[in-house]
């Protein structure tokens, strides 16, 4: 099985919740090709967590969305604004 | 539950009972229903049958969080139409422990005598000649009048744009620790103080004298819940906090409704140098504050205090739409430049989202470049200075437009969009284009009801639904700076009975039932003053639509345009 590496960056207070999450840099996590959003979720905790948008390469994305070797991968919070 | 009447042409002062018909009212709702009431639709914005009305909320002064929102009322030199603009600080609960349910300001004086409205711990008002003040930008003139009054009073005043009766021109008011950083700063209010004579407005914080609640225990309940619920909430109890609103950078960047070098694009490829983390990361790392505390009463804490390399004061507090207006929208990644000019706009009295557009507009065609931010910082000064071309900068992104025969001019009845592209979110379409106050993010603010993520259920590219959801939203925020309330404790009302304590809290200070359907109610009551305020004015349905530049221009990196049709637009109202 092939391993693919996505760049993940956190946003809002998500990062609270990963004690190794490098504010600057983000974080690399490796996955199975095939793994979607979901799976990269699960890998980093978050699967349970109240979460706004994924977004895949600029783009919103569903959780189910597949994921790429190279993509850049942002999650964001709830917001409310005004 | 008192209005003060001044009159700046005899320099009359009389307290008046608050009428009956408008019992139940503070905040925007008064304001909107008086100057409907009271001003000619047709008047000159800068003469003296224009009338400036300050109002507290109706709960501010209560013990209710977060309820220190002052609106700020009167007919607009920037829109034409009637305005209202709401400033946090202190000076809203100041005036409401006084028992001071609106000031009035009418008349005239002559153009070249300036006054200070004091009003004592007693709720006494008097004029005072200000002309030793003529001209001084706010901070300056905050520190000369805190020390002639003392410094337990709240200031609030306009700085040299507001003394040029400039278009975009603010009005400043004092925050928790006694800075001139908080601005009702739409559609040139300030101008319309200046044009009065009144330099500023001066209110004792010691006041004891609120308006009495008829059932103070089924409010203390009421109200104890409502402040557990926002504190509770993750935006409100930890985002803001660490973050304030600036936390909105990145998720509407991603989303490609972020507007950039004048709305040309919807992604701001410096979006991370201006967003929210890296702004509080700034903060901490050169010792200025987060979580800060800006407004009396608040438990959020979204201000900030924004300081310089060696740890010295630049400005307070630095927010969302600002880092966008002299952000994103003018090409600028710099924060301390971004910073630099909120802190010039407080100072000089400025609205900062109508100026980074102006700027905007100005670089769109060709004045300097976009992201040449010490041009932008050069432009403010002169409209300090009072430049021939700081005064067309000072008429607003429309004035620019003119002066350049630059069409692309991101304005709804003169008065420049925010910070949310309406072809990326077709709501904020609706929102902007009809409401009465002109482009106005908070008038109807629909962004999540277009994002799923958030929990909305409407497709942000489409029309369906965007109407409907404008409307409600429309209503909700009448309501809503008619009681004061703070945008961001509304985290409040949509918790778990959340809503049924806020309408306790209201029907404990009025004595009275007052139901969901008495809040709409009140809503409509406040938009259909405005609406026919604005009709008497000479507005039409035509004046209901956006500029061409979104109906015609697809924005990147979506490549939409605005899709909602006029026909859908005027039935906005159809309530």
């Amino acid at each position: 099985m092939c391993e693919i590496l996505v760049r993940v960056k956190l946003y809002g207070t998500l990062h609270k919740r990963l004690a190794a999450y490098d504010a600057e840099n983000g974080l690399s996590i490796v996955l199975r090709e095939g793994d979607g959003v979901q799976a990269l979720l699960t890998r980093l905790g978050l699967g349970q967590v109240r979460l706004g948008f994924i977004s895949v390469d600029g783009r919103l994305v569903t959780g189910d969305a597949p994921l790429h070797d190279g993509a850049r991968v942002r999650i964001f919070q709830p917001i409310f604004g005004g | 539950m008192k209005v003060i009447r001044v009159d700046m042409t005899t320099k009359a002062i009389t307290d008046q009972a608050l009428p009956a018909e408008y019992a139940g009212l503070g905040g925007r709702g008064l304001t909107s229903t008086l100057i409907n009431a009271e001003v000619p639709a047709t008047c000159d914005p800068l003469g003296p049958e224009n009338r400036l009305i300050f109002a507290p909320g109706y709960l501010s002064g209560t013990t209710l969080i977060n309820t220190s929102r002052l609106s700020v009322g009167a007919k607009s030199p920037l829109t034409g139409g009637i305005k209202e603009s709401n400033v946090g600080g202190t000076v809203a609960a100041d005036l409401a422990k006084l028992g001071i349910t609106a000031v009035v300001v009418e008349g005239q004086a002559p153009a070249d005598e300036r006054y200070l409205l004091k009003i004592d711990g007693a709720g006494k008002a008097q004029l005072i000649d200000a002309g030793e003040y003529k001209g001084m930008r706010t901070y300056g003139f905050v520190k000369k009048v805190k020390a002639a009054c003392g410094e337990r009073n709240s200031v609030t005043c306009i700085g040299p744009a507001g003394e040029f009766q400039m278009a975009i021109a603010s009005i400043q008011t004092t925050d928790f620790d006694g800075r001139p950083c908080r601005a009702a700063g739409r559609g040139g209010l300030g101008a319309v103080m200046g044009s009065k004579g009144l330099k500023a407005l001066v209110v004792d914080q010691g006041g004891k004298n609120p308006d009495t609640l008829v059932d103070p225990e089924a409010f203390k309940a009421s109200a104890k819940a409502f402040a557990q619920a926002v504190k509770a909430d993750e935006f409100s109890g930890e985002i803001l906090p660490e973050l304030g609103t600036a936390a909105l950078v990145g998720p509407i960047n991603e989303a490609g409704a972020l507007p950039t070098c004048n709305a040309t694009q919807g992604q701001f490829a410096g979006a991370d140098k201006i967003s929210g983390e890296t702004l509080a990361k700034t903060i901490k790392a050169r010792g200025g504050k987060t979580t800060h505390k800006g407004c009396a009463n608040c438990i959020i804490n979204c201000s900030n205090e924004y300081v310089d390399q060696d740890g010295g004061y630049v400005t307070s507090s630095l927010e969302y739409e600002t880092i966008w207006s002299m952000g994103a929208m003018i090409g600028n990644d710099d924060l301390d430049a971004i910073a630099r000019l909120d802190f010039l706009c407080d100072d000089i009295g400025l609205d900062t989202i109508s100026t980074g557009v102006a700027i905007g507009v100005a670089m769109d065609a060709g004045y300097r470049p976009f992201g040449d931010a010490q041009s932008a910082i050069a432009m403010v000064a002169e409209i300090g200075r009072g430049t021939a071309f700081g005064k067309v900068l000072g008429g607003g992104p429309g004035a620019v437009g003119k002066h350049f025969n630059h069409q692309r001019v991101p304005v709804m009845k003169n008065q420049s969009m925010a910070a949310y592209d309406p072809r990326a979110l077709q709501g904020m379409a609706v929102t902007y284009a009809t409401s009465p106050m002109g482009g106005d993010h908070t008038a109807g603010w629909v962004v999540d009801k277009n994002l799923e993520a958030f929990g909305g259920t409407l497709d942000r590219f489409s029309a369906e639904g965007q109407v409907e959801a404008s409307r409600d939203t429309q209503i909700h925020m009448a309501a809503v700076d008619t009681v004061g309330l703070c945008d961001f404790a509304q985290s409040g009302l949509a918790a778990k009975g959340g809503f049924d304590h806020f309408l306790t809290m209201i029907s404990a200070k009025l004595g009275q039932p007052f139901t969901k359907a008495d809040w709409r109610d009140l809503g409509r009551r406040v938009l259909t003053a405005e609406r026919d305020f604005n009709r008497r004015a000479g507005f039409t349905r035509e004046d209901d639509r956006l500029p061409k530049m979104f109906y015609t221009e697809p924005l990147p990196p979506h490549n939409k345009v605005v899709v909602v049709s006029a026909e859908q637009m005027d039935q906005t109202f159809d309530f």
